[in-house]
């Protein structure tokens, strides 16, 4: 047998990088999604702070050297009130 | 008319303190009651929870909360709830409040659930111990939030829950990732135990709006699906038909 391929050495990388976000002590980061093109890595998902967006990107650069990160996250701190009121009312019996 | 505020999946840490608060200022003039649907916290310690309970600690409508499974992996989910309870938010695990809402009353019943699948690609309990237990959990969870909506006896009854009960709501996650995000026991519970509304958080990247597979409805209230610091619903106070005095939030209808 021989070894992994390319696409699977990287899949495995990606899978350890996201285990590695998951189980960080300073994190608990589950919901990144790392997207490997060329020289870049895309990460996507939500975090809550600008904070934890940095953190995730210092993690994946460890896991993931060489590599330049897009830090495409969203940060959902200060999420606005919302402006309408969805009525349920209706077809239920 | 019951006005309902509902939001999860917040994740609260004290690196985000004072981002929450000033979001809820009006929260008490929208909806007369808020739900929480678990994932509170970010590692589930009770250092979280006391941030989240400074931001919680002057909403003046009646919280009820399910903690999600990022709260429980400190290992201290009665510590957290502890926290919250001391502000006077009602956590539910297995069990059930009854909220007075102008003249009617608001029966929740809550449980953070468990994964599983759904229909025609669900576990079983066979197997491997862990397989069992995975799936004797699940089925354990839901079988007791069919037993409290069916003890309710109230106008209305709410399910809150943090895992899915019906895939609707998982529109936009991975097909493969379903069953570690809900399943369909959870309906089944709903359908059976009469819920007019079922709240649930857990999928970041599904979809707000489903049905069970008995018609239901299901809201998936996880902050970054809502993109709001909570959601608002009505329901008819009777639990049934349409009420068409159900108003827009009191600040939007505010002079700008």
């Amino acid at each position: 047998m021989t070894g992994m391929t390319e696409s699977e050495d990287l899949g495995a990388l990606t899978e350890e990088t996201r285990r590695a976000l998951a189980e960080d002590p300073r994190l608990g980061q589950l919901d990144v999604a790392i997207t490997l093109r060329g020289h870049r890595a895309l990460l996507t998902g939500h975090v809550v702070t600008r904070d934890r967006q940095d953190l995730v990107a210092a993690v994946v650069a460890e896991h993931l050297p060489g590599y330049e990160i897009d830090n495409a996250m969203t940060i959902l701190e200060n999420l606005p009130e919302p402006s309408v009121s969805e009525d349920l009312g209706g077809e239920h019996r | 008319m019951i006005r309902v505020a509902a939001a999860g999946d917040i994740h609260f840490a004290p690196d985000a303190a004072g981002t929450l608060k000033p979001h809820l200022e009006h929260l008490g003039e929208q909806a007369d009651l808020f739900l929480l649907a678990g994932d509170l916290t970010r590692l589930g310690t009770p250092e979280e929870a006391k941030a989240l309970a400074d931001e919680l600690s002057d909403v003046e409508v009646p919280m009820v909360a399910v903690l999600g499974n990022h709260d429980y992996h400190a290992d201290q989910p009665d510590e957290l709830t502890a926290v919250l309870e001391g502000i006077g938010v009602s956590v539910l695990e297995g069990t059930s409040v009854v909220v007075p809402v102008n003249g009617t009353t608001v029966g929740i019943a809550g449980t953070k659930g468990f994964g599983g699948g759904f229909v025609g690609a669900c576990g079983s309990e066979f197997g491997e111990p862990e397989m069992k237990a995975f799936m004797t959990h699940s089925r354990g969870l839901a079988e007791q939030l069919e037993a409290c909506l069916r003890a309710l006896d109230t106008d209305v009854k709410i399910a809150l829950m943090h895992y899915a009960p019906c895939a609707d709501t998982l529109t936009g996650e991975r097909l493969e990732i379903f069953p570690f995000l809900g399943c369909y026991l959870l309906g089944e519970a709903v359908d059976r135990g009469g819920a007019t509304l079922a709240v649930h958080g857990h999928a970041h990247r599904g979809t707000e709006r489903g049905l069970t597979a008995g018609g239901h409805h299901v809201r998936n209230v996880a902050q970054p699906v809502i993109g709001h610091a909570y959601a608002l619903y009505c329901l008819p106070s009777d639990g049934s038909t349409a009420d068409p005095e159900c108003p827009a939030p009191a600040s939007v209808m505010a002079p700008a």
